[in-house]
């Protein structure tokens, strides 16, 4: 198994590190191959059964866009294929047509999903987020400075139930399409869900996934689960 | 300056008046004050009259002691100056701190100011407030909620900060050595140690690529996260020299040490009230800052050896053949906290214990944890740590933190109520005690290390 971390020395910001550890232990045998910006993608050969991508600076998503841009047909075969890919943060935004920037400007992106994001840099948001992901509960933080904006009516990532979904009018998190998830939880989104990050597991083919640690992690989870529905506010 | 308007006066004197009930009060006028005033006249700070040379002292760590060090030693010369190292670090603690050492006109009545400012506050204080020196300690990762990321800081300040202050930089910062770059400015920096150890294997590192060219960057020598000196393999980027370099320190009985520092003109020697490495390079930023401000190195010399840090940061005790120690490690800040970490791992025989968690976060919803994956939980996984205590209602995903970081499980124990955290201590072949706790827990550390003391003095 060959998973695909895509420029980790930069999409490391709120602590996204702590995905891909966690990732190493829960698939010891699997291989990992850190991506730098100067590389060539591992994906861009289709020889990869995931790729992740976590949050970067403002500035370098520009220069992700910019290094990705020639690989976009092979990323999006990837995700036609149904390889697991997983971007958190604002790491989808890479994908989408554009990003509105304070000044009205547009960055250019990928334009793989019919998404557009508005970044505000004087407007810092952040919140809990509690959400139905199929039958079990997803829960995160989110610190950003943008909203995603498009429909993603019929193919979003989780359903909020505390905290907002692509945008402060929104419910629904996130996009995903087929294999592909992108939320823009931050950080250690694996660690936090043991259940989810079983789910993962079993797409990538391990019979009866347990993820690593998993009596701590859930009753973490459980503790978590249960804050989070209690909780007076979700900032 | 502007002509002052009613507004202001009118707001000046509830300002004053403010201050005066709350000293009758006995509370300590931090920031209320200034809420006041920057409510009935937002742009207060514009008409305040200011004092002739103003140094100001920012950055991610380090700011508290470069100002308190600063002030100190320039108290210690007679020069009298406006401060706000009571705590008031924004827009509302500096336009209190102003408005104490005003008349009622807004002259200022003191010559010379040492402000402590608040990186994000930039905006709202450098339009009105023009720092003849501007200190930048270093600018690394902080709470992701209230700071984002460093680039995010790094702009608010290159942005913001005045063209004429001419900045005392971190030559070994590739971030903030990079600010104001057409500003007059002054490098300092600390050549590696014979007997250092430098950490290479930090999570977080804030720069690891070219900002030029985006190659990667070879390191001379890294000394903690992204601080050390580099270069890019592939174009002529690379790490300023420092004008002020501190290239000898040797550590002393008392927790001082004695430092040289390289100057252009020669080699000056001083004793500095630290040993640890952070503190190293502020006792450099400050002794940089004071030389540049016109002090002599003998000055800066007879009055270094005289003052010691504030208390409430570390403090230690010792009994019966057995040391604790309280570190303050600011929550939320992953590289204070790994700081923190760092430290404990240091010496034989130690048991630490956490109180990491956010008092207010919890109150009303409940934290976000993300930061504890940028921290260096692993340093804790050492042969010299026996005895691993968490305290907290956050306690299980530190438990996992700590088992995802290889630390044996049977090493560690937690409890929900930080009260409760000294009662798991156990001292049976622990010589060393470490208490690492958040700002906003000083009242859980207090309790705690009453029991650890209490349990050092009755043990063998």
């Amino acid at each position: 198994m060959r998973i695909e971390i895509l420029y980790p020395e930069l999409c490391c910001l709120f602590g996204d590190s702590g995905n891909i550890r966690y990732l190493e232990k829960c698939l010891p045998e699997a291989e990992f191959i850190h991506t730098s910006l100067n590389d060539t993608p591992a994906f861009a050969d289709g020889n990869v059964d995931m790729i992740y991508m976590g949050a970067s600076t403002e500035r370098s998503q520009e220069k992700i866009i910019a290094r990705l841009m020639p690989y976009k047909e092979q990323l999006r075969k990837a995700i036609d294929d149904g390889k697991v890919v997983l971007f958190t943060g604002n790491a989808p935004e890479v994908l989408f047509n554009y990003i509105e920037k304070d000044d009205g400007t547009k960055t250019e992106a990928l334009g793989l999903f019919d998404f557009y994001a508005k970044q505000r840099l004087s407007q810092r948001f952040n919140c809990i987020v509690l959400a139905k992901f199929e039958d079990f509960d997803i829960v995160g933080f989110k610190t950003q400075f943008t909203m995603t904006y498009g429909d993603n009516s019929n193919c979003y990532f989780a359903d909020v139930q505390k905290g907002i979904g692509i945008n402060k009018e929104s419910t629904l998190d996130g996009i995903r399409i087929k294999n592909f998830f992108g939320t823009s939880i931050i950080g250690p989104l694996l660690v936090l869900n043991p259940y989810f990050t079983e789910y993962l597991m079993k797409l990538l083919g391990t019979e009866n996934p347990k993820c690593a640690f998993r009596d701590e992690s859930i009753k973490a989870y459980d503790i978590r689960v249960k804050e989070m529905k209690a909780a007076k506010n979700d900032h | 300056m502007a002509k002052k308007t009613l507004r202001f006066f009118f707001a000046l004197f509830c300002g004053k008046a403010t201050i005066k009930i709350l000293k009758l009060l006995k509370k300590r006028a931090t920031n209320f004050p200034g809420s006041v005033v920057l409510t009935l006249c937002p742009d207060f700070l514009k008409y305040l009259e200011k004092p002739e040379k103003i140094i100001a002292i920012t950055g991610t760590n380090g700011k508290t002691t470069v100002s308190n060090m600063i002030l100190d030693i320039l108290t210690d010369n007679g020069y009298d100056c406006t401060n706000n190292n009571f705590g008031g670090n924004v827009d509302t603690g500096i336009s209190v701190a102003l408005m104490k050492d005003s008349t009622l006109s807004g002259k200022a009545t003191k010559k010379f100011c040492v402000l402590e400012i608040d990186e994000r506050s930039a905006l709202r204080i450098y339009p009105y407030i023009k720092p003849d020196y501007l200190v930048c300690t270093n600018l690394t990762r902080d709470s992701y909620k209230r700071n984002a990321h460093v680039e995010y800081i790094f702009d608010i300040l290159d942005n913001n900060i005045p063209d004429e202050t001419h900045l005392i930089l971190n030559a070994d910062d590739l971030i903030s050595s990079s600010l104001k770059k057409n500003n007059s400015r002054t490098y300092f920096g600390m050549e590696p140690f014979v007997d250092e150890r430098l950490i290479s294997d930090n999570i977080v590192k804030d720069i690891t690529v070219c900002p030029e060219c985006s190659s990667p960057l070879e390191y001379d020598f890294l000394r903690y996260n992204h601080i050390g000196r580099a270069r890019c393999s592939c174009c002529g980027f690379a790490s300023k020299s420092p004008d002020f370099d501190t290239v000898e320190r040797t550590f002393n009985p008392d927790g001082r040490a004695d430092i040289k520092i390289k100057t252009a003109d020669g080699t000056e020697d001083y004793n500095v009230p630290c040993e640890n490495i952070i503190n190293l390079y502020n006792a450099t930023a400050a002794i940089t800052a004071l030389r540049i401000f016109g002090l002599t190195h003998e000055q800066i010399q007879k009055s270094l050896s005289k003052i010691s840090l504030v208390k409430s940061r570390f403090t230690s005790h010792e009994e019966n053949g057995r040391v604790l120690r309280s570190i303050l490690a600011k929550g939320q800040n992953p590289v204070a906290c790994s700081h923190a970490c760092n430290t404990a791992r240091s010496t034989p025989d130690s048991a630490v214990i956490m109180l990491f968690d956010d008092l207010y976060d919890r109150r009303q919803s409940t934290e976000n944890t993300a930061w504890i994956y940028d921290v260096d939980f692993e340093f804790l996984n050492s042969e010299n740590i026996k005895q691993i205590i968490i305290g907290g209602p956050r306690a299980n995903d530190y438990y996992l933190r700590l088992l995802l970081a290889g630390i044996p499980a049977e090493k560690i124990k937690y409890t929900y109520d930080e009260n409760n955290a000294g009662d798991l201590l156990e001292l049976d072949g622990i010589k060393n005690i470490y208490i690492l706790f958040d700002l906003y827990n000083a009242e859980f550390k207090a309790i705690t290390e009453n029991k650890v003391k209490e349990k050092m003095k009755n043990a063998n």
